[in-house]
Formats: C-alpha cells, structure tokens, sequence
C-alpha cells in the first residue's frame, strides 16, 4: 500500500497535470485573437504505473511540455501573398493621387488644350479683335498651368516614394536583427524540449517574418540553426544568430538606390512588398523612359515648340515676326514642370500672314497643331488620351491585385485558424460541459465517501 | 473547417458590400458610372478625345453664329449696290437718248447720288469692322480722291528726305481712282523714303498708277504724293510712324471720284474639321479691280456732265457699269454660296453635337433607371450582410454563459 | 441491480466487489480524462460511476434492510480472501476519491474563474483600419 505521503504526491502530479492542462485552455481563450497564436496542446505522458498490493493503479500523469499546432505551407503562403498585397497597395496609394489631376474638369491638360485651340478658332472670325488676342494668350497661360500642376503632382508623388524606400529600408534591418536575436533562442528552446516547434518564441518569430515579408521579397528557409532570411537572389540577411543589413545611397535624379550586405545595387531586383511597389511605381511608372513624367515632359515639349514654331510663321500686330509663344526648356526633361507663357502682349500674337493688322492667315499654323501629328507619333489630344489611358489602367491593376490578394489573404488566414487557431466558442462550451461535469463528479466523490463508511461496516478490517 | 472566429469573414463581406453600395449611390448621385480614371481607362481614354471634338464642334458653332450675321450684312448691302447700279444703268440710257439733252444735268445729279449711296454701301461695317477693305478693316476703304496728299511728319526746319529711314513693317497704300488699282508697299529694315519714291515710279511704270503719279519732298519738307490728272485723284494712308499720317492737300479733291485703300486680303475661318470659308470679300475684287464699278458710275457723271456730250461716251460709260454690274453679280456667288455653307453646316454641327454627347453618356454616364436599379439592391444586399453580421457575430456561446448552470 | 434476493452471502460480496473495483478504474479514468482535456471521456466515465454508485447504493441498502446492529457484520463469515480484498479496494477507492476531490476542487474553482471571465465579454471588436491590417483585439472587465 503506497504511503500517504506517495498518495500525496500522486495527487500533487495530478493537480499539476491537471493545472497545466487548464493552463493551457485558459492562455488559448486569453490568446484567441492574438495575431500569429497558434494553438498549443498540452503533451503528457502517464507516469509509470505502481502496484499497490496486487491492485494496480495508475500513478497520474506527468505535464511533459507545450507543442504548437503549425502548418508551415500556409504560413509561407500567407507570406507571400501579403508580400503581393503590400506592393499592389504601395503602388495604388500612388496612383490614385496621380488619378484625380488627369481626370476631366475644367483644368485638365485635355480641356485646356482644347479652349487654346477654341480661343485660335475664335480669334479667325475677328482677327483685330484685342479681347479675342488676349483670350488666347490667357488660354495659353491656362495650359501651361495644367502642364505644371500635373507634373508636380507627379513629382510629389515620386519624391514621397523615395523617402519610403529609406524607411523601408531601415524597417527591414530592424526586423532582419530581431528575427536572428530569436534564432539562437528557439533553438535552445527545442534542445532542451523534447518537442520541436517552440511555443511562443516562434510565434513571434513569424510574426516578425510576415512583417519583412510585408516589405520586401526574401526567402525563409528553416535551418538546423533557425531561420536563414535571404534576398531574392540569394544574399544572406539572416543567418542562425547574425543579421546583414541593406543600406542606401543617392542616385542619380536623387532616387534612392538600395545596396545589399556586399554593396552592390539590387535595386531593381526588389519586386514584392512595399519596397518593391514603392520602387516600381517611382522608377518605371512615374520615372524612367516610358514613365508618366517623360511622357507628359514629352508633350509638353513638343506642343511648346510646335507653337513656338507657328508664331515664327506669321507677324504680329507690331509687324514683326513672331516671338516664341512659350518658354520650354531647351531639354525634354523638366518641359511640364517649366513650360510657361513668353509673351503677356496681345499684341505680340502672331496672326497675320501678310503683315497687315487685319490678317489671320497664320492662324492656320495654329490650328493645325492641334489635328498634325506631333513629333513623337499622335496628335496632341491622342497624346494626352494614351497618358489618361496607361494612369487609368495601371490603377486598376493594382486595385484589382490589391482585392485579389486581400480575399486570398483572408482564406489563408483561416485556414490558418483552423489548424492552428483557438476557437473561442470550442473552449467555451468546454467550460460549460467541464462545469457541468465536474458537478456530477463531486456527487459522486460524495456517494463514494458515504459508500465506503458503510462497506467500512460490512467487513471485519 | 472548423470556423475560428467568422470575423474575417464577415468583415470582408461587409466591406465588399458597402463598397458596392458606396459606388452604387454615387452613379444615381453624379450620374456617372466612369468617376475615376480606373473605374474604366479605355472609356476614360476615348474621353478625352470626343471632349476634344465636343469643343471644336461647339467652337465651330460658334464661328458660323458669329460669321454669318456679318455675311449677310455684306450680302444685303452688295444687293442694295446691285440696286442702285440698276438704277444708273436706266440713268445711264436715258442720258444716252439725245432727247433728252436739257435733262443731262439732272441726270447727272442723280447718278452722283448713286454714286454716293454706291460709296457709302461700299464703306458698310459690321461690329467695328470695315466690311470690304480686305483686311485693313480700321479704316473706311473707299476714300475720296484728291490730286495731292501730303505727310503729316516734316517741316522747313526738319524736312524728310529720300534718306529717311522708313519703319520696318509698316505699310503706305495709294489708291488710284482712274485706275482703280491700289498700290501697297510695306517697309523693310532698312528702307528709306527714297525706296518707297521707286516703288511708286514703278508702280507707274506697270500701270498700277496713273502716268504722271509722283512722290517728292516739297517745300515744306513734307512727303508729297499727287498726280497730275484732276479727272481722277489718289488716296493715300500709311501707319509709318516716320510719315506721320498722310492727308489729302486742301481744295485738290476731285468731285465724285474714289479711290480704294482698303488689300486683298481674304480672311478664313474654320466651320468644320476640314472646312475653313473665306470671311470677306475685299472691296477691290469687288468694285474696282477688273470690274471698275465706281470709277465706270465716275465716267458716266463726267460724261453727263460735260459740255459736248457725246452719245457714244454716255453709251460707254453706261455698258462700263453694266460689265461692272455683272462683275459684281459674279463676284457675289462665292458669298452667299458660304452664307448657305455654312447655314447647312450648322444643322450638321447641330446632329454632331447630339451624337458625340450620346457617345460620352455611353462611355461614362450611367444609364438612370439602371443606376436606380443597382443602388435598390445593393442597398438591399447590404442590410442582408449586416444582418446576417447582427446574428452570426454576437450570437456565440459566450452569449449562452449567462444561463445559470444546473 | 434490482434483484437482492441473494441465496448466498459470498454471492453478494463477490458482487460486491467487482462493483467497487469497476468504480476505481472509472475513477482512475476520470483524472486521466481530465488531465487530457478529454470532455466526453470523462463524461462517459462519470456516467458509469454514477451507475455503479447507484448500484452499490442498492445492495447496501438492501444487505442493511434487515440488518440490526450487532456485534457481527453482516459479511462476517464469508470467504476470507473476498473480505480481505473487499477491505484493501475500500482503501484504494478512499484514496483515489481524496485525490479525485482535490483535482475537481482544483480544477473547478479555474473553470469557475474562466467562465465569470467570459461572461463579461460582450463581443467588442476594434479593428486596424485600412487594407493591411486584418488583425482584431478584444478586451473583457472581470
């Protein structure tokens, strides 16, 4: 017959069992919507059983360990498609800032390039008219305006997105140094487990990783030493206990270059997450040779000196040959941001084709501007709908991309909670039936207590 | 699947369903179902260019709104020309007719009048402009004719000379009433009084002026342009600033003559895409150039007037107004074939304003009854969510802790 | 058992016995099941004491109907191995219910605690604005 003492400590391992086994359901309800919680089960094992006399009982059971319930493809799936979703994001936070200043109303390039025209058209049925001059003149201002405030909004936008790649550089050297300080730590953690998957620590592992990977494409890859974290084409960020940092420098055109451990420039090979859609969006959409900005600068350039070119043709009311119509930068680059009025003087419009003051016949040239094709392939109005065209459509991929990869993101995310997830009204109801349960079982330790005085009373002892 | 928590779930529905609400209302509300450029880049591309063809067909609308007034102004006062020129061709006839001697000089009168009405229809603007003077439409381009003109700029103390210079771009023209021609000479860097002395020697010389025109420096130091036949006459205008004004010598007018100093610009204006309509009909085309109208009613007064009048100069000077009649008939045509060109035009411009708003409402605007469609049953879906939200979301188990246990 | 018309005393205790050892195992079975989260484990197990409680129940009240207290008990005299054994499973069961006792004690007052903490939960949800952030927080008043 065990001791009391040993029956003492039977119960002891049970309660502690017992305990760790409640502990546990009540950290998962604390837990259950913690980000990244994953569920953990208690493992136990029976203790081995002693014989007391020739009855054999069970010795309780001894609390052994936690053990998280992972599913590691998901979490890389979850890793990638918020890698997706932050960079679609990136890029439409963009874009539509950009949106609004090409859109129709009274001020856009379309519409003012149009009332220029309307007010040439104007001038033709009363060419000596000085209200009509200086209404074309005030139409040309009304452009040049337009072309300024798009480039500006252009401009601005490309400038924010390059601050964001130094922030994001600098968010990514912070995470890349905390997720190789917890490498060394959950490994210790699993050597001296005896069950792989390290609780807590992991968790907060994966949540940093699902961060970085919200800010730039890496590779994860589980090593005997922790998690090794490198770039897309392969240079190391994380290795067991060390981190590597990104750094920066000025480009050209000041657009901020991102350089990796080594020094070399990989910035063109980012392409997920926000530092990616960030650099993306300021170095091929906006910036660049097929960019936003070279196309408007285009454009601006041209009709400048497509005007320029008319004035020269014909004479003004003084009788000289005509003064440039706008001032453009000698380069393409900068034409929008730049191109202004060069003559404020009605009477400096250069209408007449045969020196006389009543003449319109230059005013042809003008509005031939307006159906020739330019220089770089359409007209005008044709120019302008193609940079309308390519904003519109740009946004709507990122847009679309953006839904896309939230929906995906919120099925991942519970298939994630099935495998690994609390549920809340699971281990409630567990309470209940527990309560219930427990209830009866105290009826019966009573009865039990009562039954045994009595068959104390049956037998000789 | 065992469901976690319907949280993510039930807030993605939500927000897809407000958002389709959202765009739902603000189609009904702005009665556009294009309101951003991402909404729709190819109707938003296709935009801009019918908005650019929108605003040339308003702008062309404008132009024939504008021009036609002016045109059958010029119209209506060519007819009145027509009119009195009938007239004086009857004068004319009846001059011609030898019993008619004692009346010559009454018939005189009356084509003087002619003559005058003829000059003051000639002159006719519209809206501050001179309708028939070509494009120097700031001055009346039918002016009296005198024998001489003389520069407003120089004195005895500072003469012109033939070394002036002259200013570049400026321009002198001198209308000859016996020719009917106008000789336009506009100054290059550089020019001198003494270059515009040979132009005008030349014109003589080509028969643009009349033998014996002459520009000197006379004695008071002044330009002076004058011929020397007091049956026709000149008129001279320049904007030279080195001239000054030119303005004809006292008492050398010449009765009933005129000379044009008006050009032959001919202005255009666009009433389509690839329609531009000339705007004038300069004033030499015509009554003087080729078909000189009022230099033939000129020589019809001068031979009424006459002392030995002879049948066969009133019968010439009568077939001159005729010819030029005819002339002028022609040259009408062309007028009011725009004035109906352009009437035609504008009911085109009328249909093209019609079609390219349709086109825009299809690329863009929203169909009402649809858009009213839309927004009913998304509002409608949107309180399905919500209230589906309203049950699944407090209603769990945690709920059902407040029953007391048994 | 509802049939006590017993020919032979060694019958019952026999009986008797096998009854209390079924209600150790269950007992025994019970702290396992609790120990492993295992509701309906336990549950079941519950049910089968409350059985074989019923059941003991019955037979003594049915050996003490015509029992008068005297100096000898009733099982006195019957085969003195079944007594020894029906006396040493009296202990294990005593022992096995002071620890079953302690565990419920224990384990009740937890569940106690948990359940008055989620029946201050009314369902409040804050979550992150904008596309990125799906995550949710919850705060409960105890």
């Amino acid at each position: 017959m065990a001791s009391l003492g040993s029956v003492l400590s039977i119960a002891v391992q049970s309660l502690q069992a017992a305990d760790g086994g409640l502990q546990v359901t009540n950290n998962n309800i604390a837990n259950a919507n913690t980000p990244g919680y994953t569920r953990q089960q208690v493992v136990l094992h029976e203790s081995a059983p002693s014989t007391t006399g020739d009855f054999t009982a069970g010795d309780g059971v001894t609390l052994v360990g936690y053990q998280s319930v992972r599913d590691e493809l998901i979490q890389s799936q979850i890793q990638q498609e918020t890698q997706a979703q932050s960079g679609a994001n990136a890029q439409l936070t963009s874009m539509q800032q950009i949106q609004p200043t090409f859109e129709t109303s009274s001020t856009d390039i379309g519409t003012e390039m149009s009332a220029l025209f309307s007010s040439i058209s104007s001038l033709g049925t009363d060419p000596t008219s000085n209200a009509s001059r200086q209404a074309v003149l005030s139409a040309g201002q009304n452009l040049a305006t337009a072309f300024n405030t798009a480039s500006n909004t252009l401009t601005t936008q490309q400038s924010g997105l390059n601050s964001q790649v130094t922030d994001d550089v600098g968010k990514i050297n912070q995470l890349t140094q905390q997720i190789a300080a917890l490498n060394p730590q959950i490994v210790q953690q699993n050597a001296t487990s005896d069950v792989q998957n390290g609780g807590a620590l992991q968790d907060q592992q994966n949540q940093l990783i699902l961060q970085l990977s919200a800010l730039t494409n890496v590779n994860v890859t589980q090593t005997n030493n922790g998690i090794t974290v490198t770039t897309g084409n392969g240079t190391a960020l994380v290795v067991a206990g060390q981190s590597f940092s990104l750094s920066t420098s000025a480009g050209a055109n000041g657009m901020t270059q991102v350089l990796d451990p080594n020094g070399a420039n990989i910035t063109s090979q980012i392409t997920g997450g926000d530092l990616g859609g960030s650099i993306q969006t300021r170095d091929q959409t906006i910036g660049g040779s097929t960019g936003l900005l070279n196309q408007l600068d285009t454009l601006a350039n041209e009709v400048g000196t497509a005007f320029n070119a008319a004035q020269a043709k014909g004479t003004d009311l003084n009788g000289n040959a005509g003064q440039n119509f706008f001032t453009i930068p000698a380069t393409t680059s900068g034409s929008a941001a730049n191109i202004k009025m060069a003559i404020t003087d009605p009477n400096l419009l250069a209408a007449s084709s045969d020196g006389t003051a009543g003449s319109d016949g230059n005013l042809a040239n003008f509005s031939a501007i307006q159906t020739n094709t330019l220089p770089s392939g359409q007209t005008p109005s044709g120019t302008f709908s193609s940079i309308v065209y390519q904003i519109g459509s740009v946004t709507a991929s990122a847009n679309a991309e953006s839904s896309a990869t939230t929906a995906s993101l919120t099925q991942l995310t519970d298939q994630q909670n099935s495998v690994s997830g609390v549920s809340t009204d699971e281990e409630s109801a567990n309470l209940i039936t527990y309560q219930q349960a427990y209830e009866a079982a105290a009826r019966v330790v009573s009865t039990v207590q009562a039954l045994m005085t009595v068959t104390m009373s049956m037998v000789t002892s | 699947m065992r469901i976690t928590s319907m949280l993510p779930d039930m807030q993605y529905a939500m927000q897809q369903s407000q958002q389709a609400l959202a765009t739902a209302e603000m189609q009904v509300a702005t009665g556009r179902k294009v309101n951003q450029l991402s909404d729709d880049p190819t109707a938003s591309a296709s935009m801009v260019v019918s908005l650019t063809d929108s605003a040339n067909v308003d702008q062309y609308t404008s132009n024939i709104g504008t021009l036609v007034p002016k045109m059958q102004t010029a119209d209506s006062a060519i007819s009145q020309i027509v009119t009195e020129l009938n007239t004086a061709i009857t004068l004319g006839t009846q001059g011609a007719n030898g019993t008619n001697a004692a009346q010559r000089p009454a018939i005189a009168s009356e084509v003087a009048g002619v003559l005058a009405t003829v000059v003051s229809q000639a002159n006719a603007s519209y809206s501050g402009g001179y309708l028939f003077a070509g494009s120097a439409t700031s001055t009346p381009p039918f002016v009296a004719a005198s024998e001489t003109y003389t520069s407003a700029n120089g004195s005895a103390g500072s003469p012109l000379s033939s070394s002036t210079a002259l200013t570049a771009g400026s321009i002198t023209t001198i209308g000859d009433a016996s020719t009917g021609d106008t000789f336009h000479f506009q100054a290059s860097a550089g020019d001198t009084v003494g270059t515009l002395q040979t132009a005008i020697a030349n014109a003589v010389a080509a028969g643009t002026l009349s033998a014996g025109t002459t520009a000197s420096i006379n004695a008071s130091g002044q330009l002076s342009i004058s011929t020397n036949s007091n049956t026709a006459g000149i008129a001279v205008t320049t904007n030279d600033a080195a001239l000054g004004s030119m303005s004809a010598t006292p008492n050398t007018q010449v009765a009933n003559a005129y000379a044009y100093v008006g050009n032959s610009t001919i202005n255009t204006a666009q009433i389509a895409d690839q329609l531009s309509v000339a705007t004038n009909v300069p004033g030499d085309s015509l009554f003087t150039t080729g078909s000189n109208v009022i230099g033939a009613l000129s020589a019809l007064i001068t031979a009424l007037q006459s002392n030995n009048p002879s049948i066969t100069q009133i019968g010439n000077a009568t077939n001159a107004i005729s010819t030029a009649l005819n002339s002028v008939n022609q040259q009408r045509v062309p007028l009011d074939n725009t004035i109906s060109e352009m009437n035609s035009e504008e009911s085109f411009l009328n249909q093209e304003t019609v079609t390219l708003s349709t086109q825009q409402s299809s690329l863009v605007g929203a169909d009402l009854a649809t858009a009213a469609t839309n927004l009913t049953q998304a509002q409608t879906q949107n309180q399905a969510v919500l209230a589906v939200a309203a049950k699944v979301l407090p209603q769990t188990l945690l709920n059902y802790l407040s029953q007391p246990s048994a | 058992m509802n049939d006590h018309a017993l020919a032979s005393r060694d019958q019952l205790a026999a009986a008797y016995l096998q009854e209390m050892q079924a209600l150790a195992r269950e007992i025994s079975i019970s702290m396992d099941a609790i120990a492993a989260n295992a509701l309906p484990k336990l549950q079941d197990s519950i049910a089968k004491q409350e059985m074989l409680c019923s059941s003991l129940a019955c037979m003594a009240h049915a050996v003490s109907e015509g029992f008068k207290p005297s100096a000898q008990p009733y099982f006195s005299g019957i085969d003195a191995a079944v007594e020894k054994r029906i006396g040493a499973t009296r202990k294990t069961l005593l022992d096995l219910n002071l620890k079953y006792a302690a565990l419920l004690k224990h384990s009740g007052r937890t569940i106690s605690l948990l359940s008055m903490l989620c029946k201050c939960h009314t369902g409040q949800f804050q979550e992150a604005r904008g596309p990125r952030s799906k995550y949710q927080t919850w705060s409960c008043e105890m």
